[in-house]
């Protein structure tokens, strides 16, 4: 068995037994040198390959290499610092961009803050004309209701008086079309004549709500016509909305 | 071992073996194969092959260090 365990061609057990035998065997022990020295003379055979012992050690070279450049390699890019940028610049530059921060957060809160102000403003007005609006068309004497005439069959409409002083809002819809060289005049009605209350130019839309400033108190009834751009002194078109007080 | 053991001297001396003892040699030593394994995968008896290893290394002594030997001397 001394050539297989010169060649190494024994198994683990096989070569550990034959190991200890060798230990009380000194015949084996020098068959073993014979056979030991032809094996060493078979790496010369080799064009370039190393012999077991170089080419374990190289392998374990390698593998240790990689293992420590995976190990120790730079996990991460390093920053490239600044010398002259000490700890306390890192502060201070903190400490500024912080403020600028904080700066940035406050005037925008104050702009919004404005804007919220501006608009709750607005909503205010909205509400309080809408409050006065709801109270005039629940007061049915400050309603005059307006059907259209033979002339607008489909047209009608409704004057709402929204203030004592006379400041008034005419809902009108489908209205019929009018000449561009023509447009709508609203007439306050009573025993002494016709007082022109204001004009107003047809809409695209089917409904639309025009304001006047007008003293309605002495009108029995209120009219629209269709007059000339401007309006006339008294009523000389067709009358397409009439209605009673 | 001496450095006039060259590479083609070698080859040569484990070419001159017989083909069963160079062929057990050869798969052994640069094969990595146990004498188990070479006696599966040839078909050979596990006995045979340990005889072949021993004679192939015997014969082997014989031409590169007996012969180195006697050239030395």
């Amino acid at each position: 068995m001394a050539a297989e365990f010169a060649l190494e061609s024994l198994v683990i057990d096989e070569g550990d037994a034959h190991r200890d035998h060798l230990r009380a065997c000194p015949v084996c022990r020098g068959l073993l040198g014979e056979f030991q020295a032809v094996v060493n003379i078979l790496p010369v055979a080799l064009d370039v390959t190393p012999t077991r012992s170089e080419l374990k050690d190289r392998i374990l070279a390698e593998a240790r290499a990689d293992f420590e450049s995976e190990v120790t390699g730079p996990l991460v890019e390093p920053l490239k610092s600044d010398p002259k940028f000490g700890w306390r610049d890192w502060i201070t530059l903190r400490v500024f961009t912080l403020s600028g921060a904080v700066a940035v957060v406050i005037v925008a809160l104050v702009v919004w803050n404005i804007n919220l102000q501006f608009r709750l403003d607005d909503q205010k007005d909205v509400n309080s004309d809408q409050a006065i609006l709801v109270d005039a068309i629940a007061d049915a004497s400050a309603t005059t209701l307006l059907p259209g005439t033979d002339k607008a069959s489909g047209a009608s409409g409704s004057l709402v008086l929204t203030a004592p002083e006379g400041d008034a809002l005419l809902f009108v819809r489908d209205m019929p079309a009018i000449p561009p060289d023509r447009e709508f005049q609203v007439w306050s009605i009573n025993d002494s004549g016709a007082a022109s209350v204001g004009v107003f130019k047809p809409a695209p839309a089917p409904a639309r709500a025009v304001a006047f400033a007008f003293d309605f108190s002495e009108s029995d009834a209120i009219g629209v016509s269709i007059e000339p751009i401007g309006g006339s002194a008294a009523p000389t078109g067709d009358i397409v909305m009439l209605g009673t007080r | 071992m001496s450095a006039s053991l060259d590479n083609q001297r070698v080859k040569q001396a484990i070419y001159t073996l017989p083909d069963e003892q160079g062929e057990a040699i050869t798969l052994t030593y640069y094969g990595g194969q146990t004498q188990r394994e070479i006696a599966e995968n040839t078909g050979v008896p596990l006995g045979t092959v340990k005889g072949r290893m021993r004679l192939g290394l015997q014969k082997l002594r014989c031409m590169l260090i007996d012969t180195e030997s006697r050239d030395s001397d």
